[in-house]
């Protein structure tokens, strides 16, 4: 494209140039002959002038390039023609005039490296043989014949050549134009326009593919040599000053933005092309700017909800425990008193549901709790961090394995550290309390979960105890808040195997087991990792 | 024994005072604020309490500010340690904020509604207020 805009005009150049000798030429012939420039017939002298003419004009004619350049060779050639036909019969000047014609047609073949040498050439060989008739001065007619007979043919399969040529380069042309028309994104090639301060303020569009003309709508041709602002007077300074910037600064960018005239979201590559013009990629991504708003939105309203959820249950949860220790704290009151053995058994009973509901209570509490939890997520080896919770036990002689996968030996990832902290915690504990002979084995593995498309550690916490009963193994994730709660000097914070669980299933993970009376138990926790942190 | 129970709720407020009666004298307020005049005016009298029990959730100024201020004016008179009374936070709360500031603050023990009397003996056995 940049060849395209320089070569037109320089094009145009050597046009006003040829013609320029072709005039001096005249004047020179008029003031030593007296007439004019191998115009021996008047009416031949017209056609030439009128072929000349009209090529001249043909130069600010808007075709293709090769066309033009077909038809000024073709000119040329006949030209040529002429000017020969003149040398022969006797206007020895016309010799002159075609080596200065020969000059011009090398100099415009410039354009086509290949193709010069074979117009030289033919230029030169049809010239040998009018310059010997001329030396010679025969003057047989027969010979006159032939001889234009032959300048005519070589005119006519040089110019047969040159079209073949154009042709196919249109050809090429017009193929590398339909897969660009063709294409599915939007194309669009602009000239900027600068105000008398250098600065952009508007820009012309000089050819768009067919993707473009479905968005904005309409046939490029009513847009094609428009300026933007002339089309679409609305249009953001947005866009022009990044265009600007682009051609100013002569480097390829990109952008997301509005546009309030066409009514769309576009992402836009804009890259820089010559001196002032710059191409661009249009994507619609109006229903993606759209769906990342709806989702952003659902995900607040999400989060909202859970916020009062969670609220709504603390309230509940604090509400309810006044009256209950008013109505149990009497309860065991009276207990303490002799009633009579009915009495006794009826109050009995109510202390025990008295009981029940307050572990009921207790488990909301310890679900609002888990809620509340902070999320850290966090970027280390995991291996690393179970081989700190572990050191304590190992000091006290246990004997703990870990059993590692070679890929997550050394990785880093990140992970929600809190969480994982305290379940690892547990789950250690757990299995030191219970196993037989000191012996822990941890295993970690490393999973893709190919459903969900996440990484997954599995933490294997496996003891040799004496195994859970299958009774027993009903109520693992059932456990509730055990612990009443009155501590003194602030004990640790305790949690149970169900706490686990659910803190697991907060961040996408979970917790099971597998146990065996007599031979162990075996706790396998799924953690999510994640290879970046965009979480 | 020298008791103060401050409880907003009636029924618990009621049930502390039975509870309790059997080890010592039992003095109620009914908010943090007649909690510390109490306080202040036993501490004057040279006759401190053993074993302050504080609700938090107590209209005008709730269980940690009377707790603050109680150990404050505790300092101010220059008790020594072993004087000082032992306080025991009687709460609804139970999440990790609350019970952190109640330790920073120099609570003795925090008991979770509701309570438990055999396992509230127990920790009064364990902070030595009774056999």
């Amino acid at each position: 494209m940049h060849n395209y805009l320089e070569r037109n005009k320089l094009l145009r150049k050597i046009n006003v140039l040829f013609f320029v000798i072709i005039g001096i030429l005249m004047i020179q012939s008029k003031y030593i002959y007296g007439r004019h420039f191998y115009f021996n017939n008047i009416f031949i002298g017209i056609i030439i002038l009128i072929l000349i003419i009209s090529f001249f004009l043909s130069s600010y004619y808007k075709k293709s390039e090769l066309c033009y350049q077909r038809n000024m060779y073709f000119l040329l050639w006949i030209i040529t023609i002429f000017t020969t036909y003149a040398a022969y019969i006797g206007e020895y000047t016309a010799v002159g005039a075609i080596q200065i014609l020969l000059l011009s047609v090398c100099v415009f073949s410039i354009f086509n490296q290949k193709t010069m040498k074979i117009f030289t050439g033919i230029y030169v060989v049809s010239i040998i043989p009018i310059a010997i008739f001329c030396e010679l001065g025969m003057v047989n007619k027969i010979v006159k014949l032939s001889a234009i007979l032959g300048m005519l043919s070589m005119a006519y399969i040089k110019s047969k050549y040159e079209i073949n040529i154009a042709k196919k380069l249109n050809e090429i042309f017009v193929e590398k134009k339909q897969i660009i028309d063709n294409a599915k994104e939007a194309f669009a090639i602009h000239e900027m326009v600068f105000d008398s301060k250098g600065k952009p303020f508007d820009y012309i569009f000089i050819d768009v593919n067919s993707a473009f003309e479905n968005i904005i709508g309409s046939c490029k041709y009513t847009i094609i040599n428009r300026t933007v602002l002339e089309i679409w007077p609305k249009t953001e300074k947005f866009w022009i000053d990044f265009y600007g910037n682009v051609v100013i600064n002569k480097k390829a960018k990109k952008t997301t933005n509005y546009s309030g005239e066409l009514k769309k979201f576009f992402e836009v590559s804009a890259y820089p092309i010559g001196e002032k013009g710059f191409g661009t990629l249009f994507f619609d991504v109006t229903k993606r700017v759209e769906n990342d708003r709806k989702l952003k939105n659902l995900i607040e309203k999400m989060e909202n909800t859970d916020q009062l959820k969670t609220k709504f249950l603390q309230d509940v949860n604090h509400r309810l425990r006044t009256p209950l220790n008013g109505m149990m704290g009497m309860m065991q009151l009276m207990n303490r008193e002799d009633l009579g053995k009915e009495n006794q058994e009826i109050l009995e009973i109510m202390i025990k549901e008295m009981k029940h509901t307050k572990n009921i209570i207790n488990q909301i509490s310890q679900y609002v709790n888990i809620q509340s939890i902070e999320c850290k997520y966090t970027k280390h080896n995991i291996k690393k961090i179970i081989e700190r919770l572990v050191a304590p036990y190992q000091k006290r002689n246990f004997n703990i394995s870990i059993i590692i996968d070679e890929i997550c030996e050394e990785e880093e990832v990140f992970f929600e550290e809190n969480i994982l902290n305290k379940v690892c915690k547990e789950l250690i504990k757990n299995a030191a309390k219970h196993t037989l002979y000191k012996k822990i084995e941890i295993y970690i593995l490393c999973e893709l979960d190919s459903e969900k498309l996440t990484h997954l550690y599995k933490i294997v916490v496996k003891d040799f105890g004496l195994g859970i009963t299958k009774e027993e193994q009903k109520y693992i994730f059932n456990e509730f808040y055990h612990q009443d709660f009155i501590n003194i000097y602030k004990e640790e914070e305790e949690i149970c195997i169900s706490m686990c669980k659910q803190m697991l299933e907060i961040i996408g993970g979970d917790l099971m087991f597998e146990s065996e009376v007599g031979k162990g138990t075996m706790f396998t926790m799924h953690l999510p990792i994640y290879l970046t942190n965009e979480i | 024994m020298k008791i103060l129970i401050a409880e907003d709720d009636l029924t618990s407020r009621l049930f502390m005072k039975k509870f309790l009666s059997r080890y010592g004298e039992c003095e109620l307020a009914m908010n943090g604020m007649e909690a510390i005049e109490l306080v202040m005016n036993s501490l004057e009298s040279g006759n401190p309490y053993d074993l302050i029990c504080l609700d938090i959730m107590m209209p005008k100024i709730d269980g940690i500010k009377a707790l603050i201020a109680i150990r404050e004016l505790e300092r101010a008179k220059g008790e020594v340690l072993t004087n000082v009374s032992k306080i025991i936070m009687i709460t609804a709360l139970n999440d990790k904020k609350t019970v952190d500031e109640a330790y920073q603050n120099g609570c003795d023990a925090y008991a979770w509604k509701p309570i438990d009397i055999e396992k509230f003996s127990k920790v009064l056995k364990k902070l030595e207020l009774i056999e």
